[in-house]
């Protein structure tokens, strides 16, 4: 499969039932093989899966049953996804603790196509940032703890953007107070988030997922910010583009959005295709604060850097101090965990040149 | 007479070729071919000659090719609680 064949499956895949396919697109083995061994962020294999039913994709039969098996298996772990899903709210509900339904199922449910076209890895639910460690502490009966102690714990419930909670299946619940950090991420009020949301049905459950307008920033700021991003947070946008309209988006600014973050993150998802008339028409009439875009060109690479920017950004000497306090002197579980000494880690926080896994938005 | 219909705590995905399909808290069964069919025809009550019809003139095969497949899918998706019997 030539490496442009490959770019056009991809292509069309991500815009699927978004864009219109002039022909279907006859797909060998090989190619079929690439697109199963593709990472499960890319979201590629239900599509290919969707596409094959639609006949708009032509494979052997071989392949087709090869992606069919696929494609079950990833159903099948977003629905035992769901259930653990359906176990955690009922869990936050009774604790008293709020939540919104992030990304996965709700994605999936209200915004794709065919929630069968949209595969998911773990659970993401956002609890008010006040509520982390309360809500931490009511799913723990749930067989949930997290995947490595926090840095403190009193510095995480008041800093983190959230904690990742593994159970003893092996799935993750990632347990967010904040949609990103830094600069960008933080001036959002998240108290908006828990102001309106859009309900959610599982089974008999009705959950509540964020609203409209606030899954589309979210998309964007994950694009933006997120460091990972591929097909699946492309088509993300594309979708949430087509139901959410540029001033419902442009309302929102009030509350800390930033027009340059949605404006990097709809430029790169629909730089090929995809993307409504009113969105391309707000790309070229809108217009960024500098600083912004300041913070989205220079975003800090290393743990150090993040860490100082954060700092930078709270208010009053009180909190910067508490900010650097936990940060500089964390807890032994958690340096245990990460098998490093306090010298070791303090080396690290000190370090400016760029290291992998710079994070930014769930 | 008896009449079938899926489960409403049901969660499930669903393509032509596949039902994944889950009652908490038992885990998700896979089930390969045209159970998708089948379950789209569940979402209200159905007795199993209304289902049989149903699936008939959808596919195009005989009811008396059909009936013994379908009856035993119900059969197969019943103690899971996947479908439950409405009298």
């Amino acid at each position: 499969m030539s490496a442009s064949r490959t770019v056009e499956l991809v292509s069309r895949l991500t815009t699927l039932d978004i864009h219109d396919w002039s022909e279907p697109m006859e797909v060998g083995p090989t190619e079929v093989a690439e697109v199963l061994a593709s990472a499960t962020h890319e979201g590629l294999v239900c599509l290919l899966g969707a596409a094959i039913d639609r006949s708009l994709v032509l494979v052997d039969d071989r392949s087709a049953e090869m992606v069919l098996h696929a494609w079950t298996e990833l159903m099948a772990r977003s629905v035992q996804l769901d259930l653990l899903l359906l176990e955690v709210s009922e869990r936050l509900a009774a604790a008293g603790v709020a939540s919104r339904v992030l990304k996965g199922v709700a994605v999936a449910s209200l915004d794709e196509r065919d929630a069968a076209w949209r595969s998911y890895n773990d659970v993401d639910v956002l609890v008010p940032s006040g509520c982390l460690l309360a809500a931490a502490d009511a799913l723990a009966p749930l067989g949930l703890h997290p995947a490595t102690p926090p840095l403190r714990r009193g510095w995480a419930g008041r800093y983190a953007k959230g904690l990742t909670l593994l159970h003893e299946s092996g799935a993750q619940v990632d347990l967010h107070r904040l949609l990103a950090t830094g600069p960008l991420g933080t001036r959002v009020r998240s108290e908006c988030l828990f102001e309106r949301g859009r309900p959610l049905r599982v089974g008999t459950v009705t959950l509540t997922a964020l609203a409209d307008e606030h899954r589309f920033l979210h998309a964007c700021y994950h694009a933006a910010l997120g460091g990972i991003r591929g097909a699946r947070h492309r088509r993300d946008i594309l979708l949430l583009a087509s139901t959410v309209a540029p001033d419902v988006v442009m309302a929102q600014i009030v509350d800390g959005w930033s027009p340059a973050v949605v404006r990097s993150a709809v430029r790169w998802a629909g730089a090929d295709e995809g993307l409504p008339a009113a969105w391309a028409q707000w790309l070229a009439d809108v217009e960024c604060d500098p600083a912004d875009d300041e913070l989205l060109t220079h975003r800090p690479a290393t743990f150090g850097e993040r860490s100082l920017v954060e700092l930078r950004s709270l208010h009053g000497p009180v909190e910067r101090l508490r900010f650097a306090a936990g940060l500089a002197w964390p807890s032994r579980s958690h340096l245990r965990s990460r098998d490093l000494g306090r010298l070791q880690y303090l080396r690290r926080l000190g370090r400016l040149r760029p290291s992998s896994g710079s994070a930014g938005s769930s | 007479m008896s009449a079938y219909r899926r489960s409403p705590r049901a969660v499930w995905r669903a393509s032509k070729g596949m039902l994944v399909a889950a009652v908490p808290p038992n885990p998700p069964t896979r089930i390969a071919g045209s159970a998708a069919l089948v379950w789209s025809q569940l979402a209200e009550p159905v007795t199993l000659d209304e289902l049989v019809d149903r699936l008939a003139r959808r596919t195009g095969v005989l009811p008396e090719a059909l009936r013994s497949d379908v009856a035993a899918l119900l059969a197969q998706l019943q103690p899971l609680g996947l479908v439950e019997v409405v009298r």
